[in-house]
């Protein structure tokens, strides 16, 4: 019995390997290479255009006594607080509102979706337009409306970073999908079998609606927390780091250094770092992720 | 038998024009790439009339975005272009020291009749140099700093234009005059001076008013320590907070993403701005019910009673470090057109004015006799009339600026600009720092 | 008694549900004005003539509409050329995304293994080191690959799987019950059958997400066309649009062009996903599971 167990075991790791032979040719051809060659830069001052020194450690032992190093961690996390949980509520939201049967909803779909296709770059330009102080629709809408005075936004200490979580919150369109794709996985018959036994909207949305999001929700969460903590291209472009670095994200900082510093081995010790900070971070997102239900494994 | 002698006679065909495909051209032509920031139609109108003119030399033109990136990934894997610009937002100090750029001096040297440097102020070409060889050579003059008004605003505001040898007093009054609120908000939205929340700019003011060099003459020591320094700042410092005459940094933020926004000349909600020549482009996007523009020279230090030394910079080519003997040598081809008379009226009968002045005080003629009709009547002759002013390369020879700029003088200044540090702290805490980046970025 | 209590219940369900619908569509178009707000600016400013773009606070109406705008466009930027590059590029990233990244997300949601979990991490582990610091290296690979300057390194290595995918994807997958695997085993499928024939059909809404995703990717990527390529003519259309943004001068002078240019750059996306939805969104879904 267990020698029929054990070649079935056998087989199926055969095949497991065949199926992810493309990533792992891949994975040896553009990514392994790359990596190590980024971590012996890590112990090495590399201006680029010249030839690595070997240091060390000492990059490292620089980023535990670099000041803004502490700056570009409360500004990336502060970020990530604002953004994750407030992105998978939206997004949740957002696909539940899709998915309605409402006549015309195919065009509110692509409008919703609409910025998250937009190039991060003309977004960025089209959003220092709206955060514009004086004529900008943001202060606009919030003087006319509401008679507040809005903040300097992206010229302000303490608004730009909101400002930032605004912009980043606009692009949800791409979660949603994600989240509508999911929904409409979900086979109809468990609401209809649900309607049967009685249960009303809430009751449904609780009990099967939820449950059978959460493979969705976790990848939200997961990719929400990679991405976030490697958050670049708005902060390039709208505020570059300011003002006063409080808009300095972790990935700017290390962008900079590489390329505008010419301190290459900084930047790359920076890059090992923050790879060893997201893996222990995810790695405890996914032990403790027994609330995802996956239907193949119910069984 | 026929066969086999047709066969022979097929084979000999083939061979022999197999052969005479394979032999090369007389004159082979040799491509070489030239690279620079961004689309440019006076660059590109040089590169095709030098195509035209010659048969050996094909220069291909490749406009790159994110230059500095692009180009410092290029240098290390040497495979960069062959020519390509350069200047002070290149990172030429710390190019020129690390071995990445030709040095162009033996060339200079051998066709130094060519060149004709007789009528080029000695300091661009010093700009181009490090331990007295050259690195890069100049072709365009910028940062020359005069004051840019929007005359419409001074009339609208009752005030008469001021002469040429108006004080700083002056510049200030009128800066007080100007700032106002247009529209009855409580709040100013018309201000008298712009972009002093950048330290780029704070520094040109600076210079303008003052003659406050940052930097000694070798870019090798930062002078935060000198008095001129500490009072030119104080007078920028009292221009954001005790005369209120500049916008909020937010307002002006607006401006670098998009032409025409925010705080700007051509809007026509700002008094005066000290820039460049090439500021020329406002007249091209400005409405001219809202602004219309002319030049002042900067306005005279009254503690001297003259102008003061102002610095200078300039547009550079390089050629790659690792390109071969006759990539050099079409590469120094094109280089000569690019900067002779040939080359400087390319560009103006193709656009039909020029951003700044070139570098031959001969050849002034394009940039001040402009075809558009917007720039009739401005002073574009106080760039080039002033040019004995000018002293110092300021920033050129200095290596690390960006490091010194984004990680210790913007931070530092912003908060400087937000009213939480003084002048006196600003400079204590950041001599030090960008003393030490100067000297990690010599050695 | 009864008839009456019913009519009545039904009465108020149909108004609960009209008062849903209208609500439904106060929120949805209230949303729209939010998300749409940037693009009305750029819209405007393709349409209008160059002096009238800097006019501050901007006229949404142009006082004439300049279409021309549009045709410079494709005239000045060459949009037609770029087009196709990015098209290349594009498919064929496409092709080799939903086929590498199935293949690899099939294995870690379906098979048992016991170098999955390790193997995972190390694929989650590719996304966690900042792009910035592997520029180089992978530049440098592709040189001496002799691929500079070309679309393989564009397109090869989405062949290969992508990190991002095979985790959607693996999600998805551990959402289709087990069953059906079990089912054709016995019955003597092999598991490329079972991925074929089960598997794929039925994770096609997920597939498609990825197709789109992909898809838009591409379409936008700057970096990669950036540094990659160096030919005028070899551009993509977000390169092109970012080297002529790139000197304020070029950025002045063609402003509104340059605005019709990203309005152009991406229609045909807002048209891909318009018409892709009808794949992905199904009003009912069928189990197929008998008995």
């Amino acid at each position: 019995m267990s020698q029929g167990k054990s070649a079935l075991m056998k087989h199926e790791n055969r095949w497991f390997f065949i199926f992810i032979l493309p990533w792992i040719i891949g994975f040896f051809s553009f990514q392994i290479g790359p990596m190590v060659y980024s971590l012996i830069m890590s112990l090495c001052n590399w201006e680029i255009i010249s030839s690595p020194k070997f240091i060390g450690l000492e990059n490292y032992k620089t980023f535990f006594t670099d000041p803004l190093i502490k700056q570009c961690f409360k500004v990336t996390f502060l970020f990530a607080l604002m953004t994750i949980p407030t992105g998978i509520v939206l997004g949740i939201l957002l696909a539940l509102l899709m998915n309605q049967p409402v006549k015309g909803i195919t065009i509110f779909r692509t409008l919703y979706y609409l910025p998250a296709v937009t190039s991060a770059v003309s977004a960025a330009i089209l959003w220092i337009f709206v955060f514009d102080p004086q004529y900008g629709i943001l202060n606009y809408l919030l003087k006319r409306y509401f008679s507040i005075q809005g903040p300097p936004w992206l010229g302000s200490e303490t608004w730009a970073l909101p400002a930032l979580a605004i912009m980043s919150l606009w692009g949800i369109g791409g979660s949603m999908i994600i989240y509508l794709a999911a929904l409409q996985s979900i086979p109809t018959q468990l609401y209809e079998a649900a309607e049967i036994d009685g249960a009303n909207s809430i009751q449904k949305f609780f009990s099967i609606t939820l449950p059978m999001l959460t493979p969705a929700i976790f990848f939200n969460l997961v990719m929400g927390i990679i991405g976030t903590l490697q958050t670049f291209t708005q902060a390039f472009v709208t505020t570059n780091g300011g003002p006063a670095n409080a808009t300095l994200f972790y990935a700017l900082y290390l962008y900079n250094n590489a390329f505008r510093y010419y301190k290459m081995g900084y930047a790359s010790a920076l890059a090992w770092m923050l790879l060893i900070i997201i893996f222990v971070i995810t790695r405890i997102v996914f032990r403790t992720s027994n609330w995802v239900y996956y239907e193949a494994e119910s069984r | 038998m026929l066969k086999k002698c047709l066969v022979g006679v097929l084979i000999l065909v083939l061979s022999i024009s197999m052969t005479l495909s394979f032999t090369p051209l007389a004159s082979a032509k040799i491509k070489i790439r030239y690279a620079h920031w961004g689309a440019n139609p006076w660059i590109e109108a040089r590169v095709k009339a030098f195509n035209s003119s010659q048969d050996e030399v094909e220069v291909v033109f490749e406009p790159m975005a994110d230059y500095t990136t692009k180009m410092i990934i290029e240098l290390s894997a040497g495979t960069a272009p062959t020519v390509f610009s350069t200047g002070i937002w290149a990172d030429l100090g710390t190019w020129m020291r690390r071995g990445v750029l030709k040095d162009l001096t033996p060339l200079i040297e051998r066709d130094k009749k060519e060149l004709d440097l007789s009528d080029v102020n000695p300091i661009l070409l010093k700009i181009c140099q490090v331990n007295k060889r050259y690195y890069a050579f100049p072709w365009e003059v910028c940062g020359v700093y005069s004051t840019w008004y929007n005359e419409l605003l001074f009339k609208k505001s009752g005030l008469a234009i001021p002469p040429d040898n108006w004080t700083l007093n002056d510049f200030i009054t009128y800066a007080q005059k100007l700032t106002k609120d247009t529209n009855g908000d409580g709040t100013p939205d018309q201000f008298g001076v712009s972009g002093l929340s950048d330290w780029w700019n704070v520094r040109t003011h600076a210079i303008a008013f003052k003659g406050a060099f940052m930097y000694n003459y070798d870019g090798t020591k930062f002078l935060g320590d000198s008095p001129k320094v500490k009072e030119a700042l104080g007078i920028i410092y009292d221009l954001i907070h005790k005369y209120k005459v500049t916008p909020s940094r937010a307002m002006i933020q607006a401006m670098a993403a998009t032409p025409g926004a925010g705080i700007a000349l051509e809007r026509g909600n700002l008094g005066m701005q000290i820039r460049d020549a090439c500021w020329t482009y406002f007249a091209t996007i400005a409405d001219p019910k809202v602004a219309q523009f002319n030049v002042l020279p900067p306005p005279v230090d009254p503690a001297t009673g003259k102008y003061s030394p102002q610095d200078i910079a300039m547009t550079s080519l390089s050629i790659s470090g690792s390109a071969s003997k006759e990539e050099t040598e079409a590469a120094w081809k094109f280089i000569k057109f690019f900067v002779s008379e040939a080359g400087t009226k390319a560009a103006y009968d193709a656009v039909g004015w020029l951003q700044r002045p070139p570098i031959h005080a001969k050849q002034n003629k394009y940039f001040l006799q402009p075809k558009e009709e917007k720039f009739k009547g401005i002073r574009l002759d106080l760039f080039t009339k002033l040019s004995y002013l000018y002293v110092c390369p300021e920033n050129f020879a200095a290596v690390n600026l960006a490091p010194i700029q984004g990680q210790v003088l913007q931070p530092g200044w912003d908060k400087v600009f937000d009213g939480k540090m003084s002048v006196e702290e600003f400079l204590k805490t950041v001599t030090p720092q960008v003393n030490k980046l100067i000297q990690e970025g010599l050695k | 008694m009864n008839n009456v209590y019913r009519v009545s219940f039904f009465e108020s369900q149909k108004r609960t549900r009209i008062f849903l619908m209208i609500l439904t569509y106060i929120i949805l178009i209230l949303g729209v004005c939010v998300v749409l707000l940037p693009f009305t600016w750029t819209l405007s400013t393709s349409l209008k003539p160059l002096q009238e773009a800097f006019k501050w606070p901007p006229d949404f109406i142009p006082s004439k509409f300049m279409w021309s705008n549009y045709s410079q466009a494709l005239e000045k930027l060459d949009m037609i050329k770029c087009t196709e590059n990015t098209l290349i590029v594009t498919f064929s990233v496409l092709i080799g995304t939903l086929f590498s990244n199935s293949l690899a997300a099939f294995g870690f949601a379906r098979l048992r293994s016991p170098w999955k979990d390790a193997i995972f991490s190390m694929v989650l582990a590719t996304m966690m080191l900042p792009y910035q610091v592997t520029l180089i290296p992978l530049y440098i690979l592709y040189r001496n690959l002799h691929w500079l300057d070309t679309f393989k390194p564009l397109t090869v290595p989405a062949y290969f799987g992508n990190a991002f995918y095979i985790f959607l994807l693996r999600q998805f997958f551990l959402g289709i019950p087990k069953e059906y695997d079990e089912a054709a085993l016995i019955d003597g499928c092999s598991y490329p059958r079972i991925y074929w024939s089960i598997i794929l059909p039925m994770a096609r809404p997920a597939l498609i997400t990825v197709g789109i995703f992909s898809f838009m990717g591409s379409w936008n990527d700057l970096m990669g066309p950036l540094i990659i390529l160096s030919s005028y003519e070899k551009h993509t259309l977000a390169l092109r649009l970012a080297v002529f943004r790139q000197d304020a001068f070029s950025y002045a002078l063609n402003f509104t062009i340059l605005a019709a240019g990203s309005i152009m750059m991406t229609l045909p996306l807002i048209i891909i996903f318009f018409f892709a939805q009808k794949y992905f969104i199904r009003g009912v879904v069928v189990s197929g599971l008998k008995g």
